[in-house]
């Protein structure tokens, strides 16, 4: 593809200039103006002196027009260029989503078969264990006990995998920002260690809010799904005794400062990571757990249910430092979304 | 009535997981368990003794005919029968479509003892 740099343009400028001055001193050297004009002069009678400035005029002119149409055609190149990059990303953008659709389907399948593998010992591991114990037989309980463990964590795996891969499954509606996000820690809290203190700010004392309603598109499933996540890492991130800070504040979307957004700060006072950690831990199946304590997959299931709800999350770390974690949703306007009516269906 | 007094049709294709299901309703202490592979042999079967059952546990992923389709045979003959979906789908739309056809209830994979006990007591207290 044809280059329309500055540099280039610079480089073809000199190119021109330097041929310019060597033509120039050859023309010199060999005395061409001087013979030329005698020569001009020898058929003065067919005015060959005009016919000459008559041809150098038209070679200027040749070369303006010239100049003209590589001006155009530049521009015309490098609106090629760009609407191939687009093209090209296009491509890119297409093939990603068709291979995530085709992931989400595999996804789908192979936790199709895994469940029914899983199903006789998740469904009888129980009754052999029963039988075990009438029968006194501490060790092959213990063995029954890692079996059914080891058969859970699989489907809770299977689980995640399907959370991560089945996005289109995922359906949002208007909801109140402060009343959600409230309600889920709430709940989260329940689940925290009674040697962890939970601190709020920007809530009044004991989970007051201020009155003004602010709306953000969400589904309340997959945000308790991120907070729970976030506040058990926080929570198994302290040893014993510690502290998770959560601060709520209205602010603007990082990469986006015209859409305002409701700003959470998890912070806790736990052992931290190193910058090689933080660097991965959103990345599947990554883990600094235990194997029996996760499957890896959190992390990885909280940003992408961020990134579904237009959200944005950054993590700040220091080794022995505790971890803060920044979300940030944007706030809807109220003129044009109104809160989602709620209805219960089970079979 | 009670678990005592129960008679089972079970349709599932994958052998393993069948017994399974089968050895946790003869835990409940049912009356009678028929076990089936394919929807067609449940058919067969359900074409003379449907009167005589009182619940179909059947999976939704089967080959040749789907449990929807045995569920929506089954509703043509017997529009009150307790039929419960055992599938390891559980998307929205799969939901949405086992309502719209009338299912009594679904239970997700891997069943549990405990889960599939409870959902056959909601129904058994449900019919009483």
């Amino acid at each position: 593809m044809a280059n329309f740099s500055k540099k280039d343009i610079y480089l073809e400028a000199a190119f021109l200039t330097a041929i310019f001055f060597a033509v120039l001193f050859l023309f010199i050297k060999i005395d061409f103006f001087d013979r030329f004009y005698e020569f001009t002069r020898e058929y003065e009678h067919i005015q060959l002196d005009e016919i000459t400035s008559a041809l150098i005029a038209f070679l200027l002119a040749c070369l303006i027009f010239t100049i003209r149409y590589i001006l155009k055609f530049k521009k015309a190149v490098i609106e090629l260029d760009r609407a191939n990059s687009e093209l090209i990303k296009y491509e890119k953008e297409k093939f990603n989503k068709q291979k995530i659709v085709a992931l989400g389907s595999l996804a789908s399948g192979l936790a199709h078969e895994i469940k029914n593998a899983l199903q006789p010992t998740l469904g009888l591991g129980q009754f052999i264990r029963e039988g075990l114990t009438q029968l006194g037989n501490q060790k092959y309980i213990n063995y029954m006990d890692i079996i059914i463990d080891s058969s859970t964590h699989a489907h809770k795996i299977i689980e995640n995998v399907l959370l991560f891969a089945s996005k289109k499954e995922i359906e949002f509606a208007p909801e109140n920002a402060l009343e959600t996000i409230h309600g889920t820690i709430r709940f989260c809290r329940d689940l925290l260690p009674t040697t962890i203190e939970l601190k709020t700010k920007g809530l009044v004392d004991n989970f007051g809010y201020d009155s003004e309603e602010l709306l953000i598109n969400c589904n309340q499933t997959c945000f308790y799904q991120i907070f729970f996540n976030l506040l058990n890492n926080a929570g198994k991130s302290i040893n014993h005794h510690g502290e998770i800070d959560i601060s709520i504040e209205k602010s603007h979307m990082p990469k986006s400062t015209r859409t305002p957004s409701i700003k959470v700060k998890i912070s806790d006072t736990g052992c931290g990571m190193d910058k090689e950690t933080v660097d991965r831990i959103f990345d599947p199946f990554f883990s600094t757990k235990d194997i029996s304590e996760g499957t890896g997959l959190g992390l990885t299931i909280v940003k992408t249910l961020v990134e579904e709800h237009d959200g944005d999350i950054k993590v700040r770390s220091r080794l022995g430092e505790g971890t803060t974690i920044i979300l940030n949703f944007p706030i809807l306007d109220k003129n044009k979304y109104k809160l989602a009516k709620r209805h219960n269906d089970e079979i | 009535m009670r678990f005592e007094d129960l008679n089972v049709v079970l349709v599932e294709d994958d052998s393993n997981v069948k017994m399974t299901i089968k050895y946790m309703l003869e835990e409940m202490d049912v009356k009678e368990v028929m076990d089936f592979e394919s929807a067609m042999d449940a058919l067969k079967y359900l074409d003379e003794h449907i009167n005589r059952t009182d619940l179909i546990l059947c999976d939704w992923n089967m080959p040749q005919k789907s449990g929807l389709e045995l569920l929506r045979e089954i509703r043509q003959v017997k529009p009150n029968m307790p039929f419960v979906m055992v599938t390891a789908r559980a998307d929205k739309d799969s939901v949405m479509l086992a309502k719209e056809e009338h299912i009594t209830a679904y239970i997700s994979k891997p069943v549990t003892f405990d889960g599939l006990r409870t959902k056959i007591n909601v129904i058994l207290n449900k019919k009483m």
